[in-house]
């Protein structure tokens, strides 16, 4: 199939203009921007996040989410009975246990070819005093045993990748977070690049990017807190 | 310290600097000079600006999405390779960094107008008030969809090759050139009548 990349009528040719237009980068910018750099840690060669360096690492709109596929429909089905008896057996303070239901759940990702599960995130025990808003510590599990990193993003973060990362035993990569009182949309993000939401969670209506997050409310109800 | 430079244009749409390259400057940045870090800002703030305010229809959001771009820029300036230009790499992290800002106003609320008749009679009074066409090319644009949007900025408004497309959004060339090609028809259908 052939595609004509020039821009074909006066039409077109007017729109890319004027889109080119109104926009002056002015020096007060520069400098409120130099400022903004000038107060950052330097930078280290080698090191650094990469989260952003990664082309597409943020889904501009998820064109067939892996949990919208027939392959994750049958896992979810299967590994529900699983996923619940795992949250129970890990609770909510500590680290993460050897968990039995642990390997039968990452064989059954083998077998359907989806290397990760997701655990509901469970409200913690203890209370968190901040003195301000009214959090409660949740701990967010999700078993993954390939993957090389993993973190949780939500509206509690600014679904910034690099803020939370979980951190792995055997696979189980877990993480407490205090999250304010109220509803959170929430996803995991794999290696930085695979967006994926908690099937055993509410689910938000998707939107313009193709939406589809978990949603996780935290209330009185939600474990301890003040 | 004052740096003079010289712009041109590479083969891949990207105006390239050459005195000092902008590798030269990121290797003075590396070795403590922060402030060769302002000569790249200046290069580059102008057509970040322009992209992130042509991708989020929003002047104040272009710019405080353009500044979080540099700053994790400048953070991750120790993992840059010299084989990659700059530009290319910048434009990368800011395309993500607007995927992220849009994403998150849609959750706040804050959606671009995809009403097309709505659209159609803001065009119409902008017309009849004196002819605002950029406001009217900037309407249409933000009733495409997103990832129509992006390609049909980063090629027609930027002029990027298709190549330097995927790499900084990831996407094939085919499925950007498909994305461009609908931005295109669905821009003109929706300011034809607006164009004399």
């Amino acid at each position: 199939m052939m595609y004509r990349d020039e821009m074909e009528t006066a039409l077109e040719a007017r729109i890319a203009s004027a889109l080119r237009e109104g926009v002056a980068s002015t020096p007060e910018a520069r400098e409120r921007l130099m400022r903004a750099i000038r107060a950052s840690a330097p930078p280290v060669r080698g090191a650094g996040d990469d989260a952003d360096l990664v082309a597409g690492a943020v889904p501009l709109r998820a064109a067939r989410p892996f949990w919208r596929s027939p392959a994750f429909g049958l896992l979810a089905a299967a590994s529900i009975a699983g996923v619940i008896a795992l949250v129970r057996a890990i609770g909510v303070e500590g680290p993460i246990p050897e968990v039995p239901g642990q390997q039968r759940i990452a064989a059954r990702q083998e077998t359907a070819r989806v290397p990760e599960s997701v655990v509901a995130p469970a409200a913690a025990a203890g209370n968190v005093a901040d003195g301000r808003a009214r959090v409660a510590r949740v701990q967010f599990v999700f078993v993954a045993p390939q993957a090389r990193r993993v973190a949780v993003v939500g509206d509690f973060n600014d679904w910034d990748v690099a803020a939370s990362p979980l951190t792995s035993s055997g696979g189980v990569w877990s993480r407490q977070l205090d999250v304010p009182f109220g509803r959170h949309d929430y996803a995991f993000v794999v290696d930085g690049e695979r967006w994926v939401r908690d099937p055993n969670a509410p689910q938000a209506p998707a939107d313009e990017f193709g939406g589809g997050y978990s949603v996780l409310v935290v209330n009185e109800n939600s474990g301890a807190h003040r | 310290m004052t740096h003079s430079h010289v712009t041109r244009a590479d083969s891949a749409g990207f105006s390239t600097s050459v005195n000092p390259t902008d590798a030269a400057l990121v290797q003075r940045v590396l070795e403590g000079d922060v402030e060769s870090f302002a000569v790249l800002v200046e290069r580059h703030h102008e057509r970040c600006l322009r992209i992130a305010l042509r991708l989020l229809g929003n002047s104040e959001d272009a710019e405080e999405t353009v500044q979080d771009a540099f700053v994790r820029a400048y953070r991750a300036l120790g993992r840059y390779e010299e084989r990659e230009q700059f530009a290319p790499w910048l434009t990368r992290i800011l395309v993500n960094r607007c995927r992220t800002a849009m994403s998150r106003r849609v959750r706040h609320g804050k959606t671009f107008v995809d009403d097309e008749l709505a659209i159609a009679a803001a065009a119409t009074r902008d017309s009849a008030d004196g002819g605002m066409w950029r406001g009217e090319v900037e309407r249409a644009l933000a009733a495409l969809p997103a990832e129509q949007r992006e390609a049909f900025v980063l090629k027609h408004v930027e002029e990027l090759e298709y190549e330097a497309m995927a790499e900084i959004t990831g996407a094939g060339v085919s499925a950007l050139k498909m994305r461009v090609k609908r931005a295109r028809e669905r821009l003109r259908a929706l300011l034809e009548g607006e164009h004399d």
